[in-house]
C-alpha cells in the first residue's frame, strides 16, 4: 500500500515540475547610496564650500560629457521594457511582444554603437552593455543592474569608454507604463575614459529626470557630493533656471554667474568659484 | 443520425438477449466508482478499452479512451493509459486508487520548430458503502494536473517564446447507485470542484533592433480559469445486460471534460451516452 502512495506522489510531484528556467537574480542593494541623495548628512557652510567645488565641477563636467544618461534610457531601455498592455518587451516593429506580468526578469543586451559616426554594430569592436530588470505583479523591482563590457559609445561628440558594472535605481512599484516617469539613480563602478582621456574618479553616481518625465522636470539632475563620511546633494535644473546644494542644515539656492554660483540659506550665503561648465 | 444510432442501440440490446442478473453482487459499475473490473474480464465500449487483472488480494484494471486516438489521422500524437486498483474492500465496504497519464504532442511543419506538449496526469480514490442489495454510496476525490509545455518561434529571425502552464484541480464527486431491478440502475451523482488553479512560466526572446536584444522570464499563478461554485449533477440509468451496457442520462453544470478532468466555466445541460460490453 505504501508503494502505492509512493507511487502515486512521485507521479504527481514529476508533473508538477513546469519548465527549467533560471532563478530569478537578485539585485544590488542600493539603500544606502538611495538614502544619501534623500537624507544628506554634511552642513554646507564657505568651508565645505571651499572644499567641493572642485569635486562638484569635475562631476558636473563628466555629466556633461555623458549627456545626463538619457541616451541609455532613450535607446535601450525605454523601448526594452515598452508598456502593451500590461507591460511588455516589445519590438521595435510591434509585431509581437512578452507581456511582464507575474514574477520575473528581463535581460536587456545592448552592443554598443562604437566611435564612429554611424553606429557599428559589432560586439568584439564595440563592447557590450546587459543589464537586467526584475519585475513581480506590483511592477518593475527598484534596482536595474548590469555590466559595462568594454563599451564604446559616441555621446554628446564624445568617446566614451566603460568597463564596469552599472545599477539604477528607477523607484518603488513603478510598473512598466510608468517607466522613465519619475528620476532614475544611475551609479556607475567602472573604469571610465572620455575622449582617450581615464577619469580617475570611476565610482559616480548622479539622479537625472528622463526626457519626457511626468514627475520631476525633464533635464533636471540632482549629484550627491561626499564630504568625508557625510554628503550633500546638488541639484540643477535645465539651463541653470534654478540650482542649489540639499545640505543637512536646509536648502541652500544658488544664484549663477558664468561659472560662479551664490548660495544662500537663512540668512547666510556661500559662494563658490568655477563650479559650472 | 438519430434513427440509425436508436437502431443500433435496439439491435445489440436484442443481441444481448434476455436481462441477467448482471447488477449483482460481483458486477458493479466500474466509472467513477470503488470497484474494477473482475479478472481477465474486458470492457469494450464507445470511449474506453479496460481489462480486469488480479494480483493475490488485489483486483486492478488499466485501460485506455479509444476515441482520442482518432487524433493521430490529423497527425496528433495521443496515448492515453489508466489504471485503478481495489485497494481495501471489506464487508459492504470498498475503496479504490486509481491514476493515468495522458500525453499529447503538436508539432509544427518539418521546417517549423514550434511544437507542444500537452502532459495530463489525474490521481483519484473513492471509498463505497453497500447499502443492502440495491444501494450503494460512493465518494471520491479526483486531483488532476494538467501540463503544457511548448515552443513558439513566430518567424525566421532569433524570436521565440517557450513556456510551461499547468492547471490542477480537485474535483469530490458523490454518487448514488440505486438498482432498481437486475438489469436497471438509477445513478445520481453531484461533482463539485475543490478548486482549479493555473501556473505558469516562460521565457521570451525579442529583437528591439539590431543592436538590442532582451530576454524575459516570468512565473505566475492564477485561478482565472476557476469557475465560480462550480458543480455538475448527473442522473444517468444504466441497463446491464449479459454482456451489454448503456449508460443514459443528463447532467447539468459546470461539464468535466473526460480523461482531461478539466472543468468549464459555463453551466450548461449535456447528455451521458456510453454503449459497451463487458465479457
Amino acid at each position: 500500500m505504501i508503494r502505492i502512495f509512493v507511487f502515486l506522489f512521485s507521479l504527481v510531484a514529476a508533473a508538477g515540475c513546469l519548465s527549467d528556467l533560471p532563478d530569478r537574480p537578485k539585485p544590488p542593494d542600493m539603500a544606502a547610496l538611495v538614502d544619501a541623495y534623500a537624507n544628506p548628512t554634511a552642513d554646507l557652510d564657505q568651508a565645505a564650500a571651499d572644499q567641493l567645488a572642485a569635486s562638484l565641477r569635475a562631476r558636473l563636467d563628466l555629466a556633461g560629457a555623458l549627456d545626463n544618461l538619457e541616451g541609455l534610457i532613450d535607446e535601450v531601455l525605454a523601448p526594452s521594457l515598452e508598456e502593451d498592455g500590461g507591460g511588455a518587451a516589445r519590438r521595435r516593429d510591434g509585431t509581437s511582444s512578452v507581456t511582464l506580468e507575474g514574477d520575473g526578469f528581463a535581460r536587456i543586451q545592448h552592443i554598443c554603437r562604437g566611435w564612429e559616426a554611424e553606429p557599428v554594430i559589432d560586439e568584439d569592436e564595440s563592447g557590450r552593455l546587459s543589464l537586467t530588470a526584475t519585475f513581480s505583479d506590483a511592477g518593475l523591482d527598484p534596482v536595474i543592474w548590469g555590466e559595462l563590457d568594454e563599451c564604446e559609445e559616441l555621446i554628446a561628440d564624445h568617446q566614451v569608454f566603460f568597463d564596469g558594472e552599472i545599477n539604477l535605481w528607477i523607484g518603488e512599484n513603478l510598473t512598466a507604463s510608468h517607466f522613465g516617469d519619475s528620476p532614475i539613480l544611475f551609479q556607475l563602478v567602472a573604469e571610465m575614459e572620455v575622449d582617450g582621456e581615464n577619469w580617475v574618479d570611476a565610482d559616480f553616481d548622479i539622479e537625472v529626470c528622463p526626457n519626457g518625465a511626468a514627475d520631476c522636470t525633464p533635464g533636471s539632475l540632482e549629484i550627491k557630493i561626499d564630504l568625508g563620511e557625510e554628503n550633500l546633494v546638488f541639484y540643477l535644473a535645465p539651463g541653470r533656471t534654478e540650482g542649489g546644494f540639499r545640505a543637512a542644515n536646509g536648502d541652500w539656492p544658488c544664484s549663477f554667474e558664468g561659472s560662479d554660483a551664490v548660495c544662500t540659506s537663512g540668512g547666510e550665503s556661500v559662494s563658490l568659484t568655477g563650479i559650472l561648465p | 443520425m438519430r434513427g440509425r444510432l436508436a437502431a443500433g442501440l435496439l439491435c445489440l440490446a436484442l443481441l444481448a438477449g434476455p436481462a441477467r442478473a448482471d447488477h449483482d453482487e460481483d458486477e458493479h459499475i466500474t466509472d467513477e466508482m470503488p470497484y474494477t473490473l473482475r479478472p481477465d474480464e474486458w470492457r469494450i465500449g464507445l470511449w474506453k478499452l479496460e481489462r480486469g487483472f488480479g494480483a493475490g488480494p488485489v483486483d486492478f484494471q488499466l485501460g485506455t479512451y479509444t476515441w482520442p486516438y482518432l487524433l493521430w489521422l490529423a497527425d496528433l500524437h495521443l496515448v492515453n493509459v489508466y489504471g485503478k486498483a481495489t485497494v481495501w474492500r471489506r464487508g459492504p465496504w470498498s475503496s479504490t486508487l486509481g491514476t493515468g497519464l495522458v500525453y499529447l504532442r503538436i508539432d509544427g511543419d518539418p521546417d517549423d520548430p514550434s511544437e507542444a506538449r500537452f502532459t495530463i496526469i489525474p490521481v483519484e480514490g473513492y471509498l463505497g458503502y453497500r447499502l443492502g442489495p440495491r444501494l450503494t454510496f460512493a465518494g471520491g476525490l479526483v486531483y488532476t494536473r494538467v501540463g503544457v509545455d511548448g515552443f513558439y518561434q513566430p518567424d525566421d529571425d532569433d524570436a521565440f517564446l517557450r513556456g510551461a502552464v499547468a492547471v490542477d484541480n480537485l474535483q469530490i464527486p458523490i454518487t448514488m447507485e440505486w438498482r432498481w431491478s437486475r438489469v436497471t440502475a438509477f445513478v445520481l451523482q453531484a461533482r463539485f470542484l475543490a478548486f482549479q488553479d493555473t501556473a505558469g512560466d516562460g521565457h521570451g526572446h525579442y529583437d528591439i533592433d539590431d543592436a538590442t536584444m532582451v530576454d524575459v522570464v516570468a512565473s505566475g499563478e492564477s485561478n482565472a480559469l476557476e469557475p465560480v461554485e462550480s458543480f455538475a449533477l448527473t442522473t444517468d440509468f444504466v441497463w446491464s445486460w449479459s454482456h451489454v451496457n448503456l449508460r443514459l442520462g443528463l447532467s447539468y453544470g459546470n461539464v468535466t471534460i473526460p480523461m482531461v478532468n478539466f472543468v468549464s466555466p459555463a453551466k450548461i445541460v449535456f447528455p451521458n451516452l456510453d454503449l459497451y460490453v463487458r465479457f
